[in-house]
């Protein structure tokens, strides 16, 4: 259920941003169980464009939520480097996938294999 | 004999950067137009000794260029059991099959009708040219020379596209795609090479 909620006001806040193609932080506050306790996360933005990944490498907390957004020309996809262990299938032009990585990923588009890319969680 | 076989197939796919570079060199003839200083600039952009060809011949160049590749994609899909190839040739089928897709919808919002031009003629001939070599070969013998051809011909698209069809759009949107695709065109000539290494 909150994986939802989070999901939902990450694709919210998407929608209301501009087409600005930077990478984009933006806080999303969880609100945690009925107590009044609020737990802030950030959703860390991940461009697909020109054949690149942008950024190729980024840092992030414990429980940030990555979302890639392909603003390329063509189909892309986000898998594990180099077990495929986990994929996002295909992510068409102008959609996005959302992943809140456990562990340090590096990642790869299967079909242009040059696309590479690295996250890290700080510890 | 399979050397001059993929010779003459090189030779083939290389009309189009052949031409395209006979087009440049033409141009290159023309004496340069005198200009007051304070249009300098704006010549730059738009070079009057640039090949011309008119944004609705564009259109059709980069459809017929397109959809070459994907025809010889699917034949290599067809034909080859090389994983490495497999793979390059699907991945060449749905992004060419997307930018055919895209074009489309470039044209008909732009209201321009797509017009047969000498350079998408001779995109064809090359291309019926090499898929009569393709029927020949099989094996290790075919997959060569698809790759082979595939590095040549990212090799001529890119140069067209950059030296040509770039300074030739007018629509400033169809100028913009063209320039949003060399990024994936010079992609798949990484892609080509690699795979060209690997099966050597």
């Amino acid at each position: 259920m909150k994986v939802w909620s989070l999901g939902l006001m990450a694709l919210w806040i998407l929608s209301c941003q501009s087409t600005d193609k930077e990478a984009v932080n933006t806080v999303v506050q969880e609100e945690m169980n009925s107590k009044s306790e609020v737990k802030t996360s950030t959703l860390d933005t991940i461009v697909i464009e020109g054949m690149q990944f942008k950024p190729a490498e980024m840092t992030i907390n414990p429980g940030d939520t990555l979302v890639w957004i392909n603003r390329d020309i063509v189909m892309h996809n986000v898998t594990d480097d180099p077990k495929e262990e986990w994929t996002s299938g295909d992510i068409a032009v102008g959609e996005t996938w959302l992943m809140v990585p456990t562990s340090d990923v590096e990642y790869f588009c299967t079909i242009h294999p040059t696309m590479k890319g690295k996250i890290k969680i700080t510890k | 004999m399979k050397n001059n076989r993929i010779g003459n197939s090189l030779k083939a796919v290389l009309a189009f950067g052949v031409i395209a570079m006979s087009v440049i060199a033409c141009s290159e003839k023309q004496d340069a137009p005198v200009v007051e200083e304070e249009v300098v600039e704006e010549v730059a952009e738009t070079p009057v000794d640039a090949p011309q060809f008119n944004d609705a011949q564009i259109a059709h160049i980069v459809v017929i260029a397109d959809q070459i590749d994907v025809d010889y994609g699917k034949v290599a899909l067809e034909k080859s059991k090389n994983e490495e190839v497999i793979h390059f040739a699907q991945s060449m089928v749905s992004d060419h099959e997307q930018i055919i897709k895209s074009a489309t919808e470039l044209v008909e919002k732009l209201g321009v009708t797509p017009e047969d031009n000498d350079l998408s003629k001779s995109l064809l001939e090359g291309q019926q040219t090499i898929l009569e070599q393709f029927k020949g070969l099989e094996g290790a013998e075919f997959d060569k020379a698809y790759i082979d051809n595939e590095v040549a011909y990212h090799e001529a698209v890119i140069g067209a596209v950059k030296e040509i069809l770039i300074p030739s759009a007018q629509n400033q949107e169809l100028k913009q795609a063209l320039t949003d695709v060399m990024p994936l065109l010079e992609h798949h000539l990484e892609m080509a090479k690699m795979a060209q290494a690997k099966i050597q």
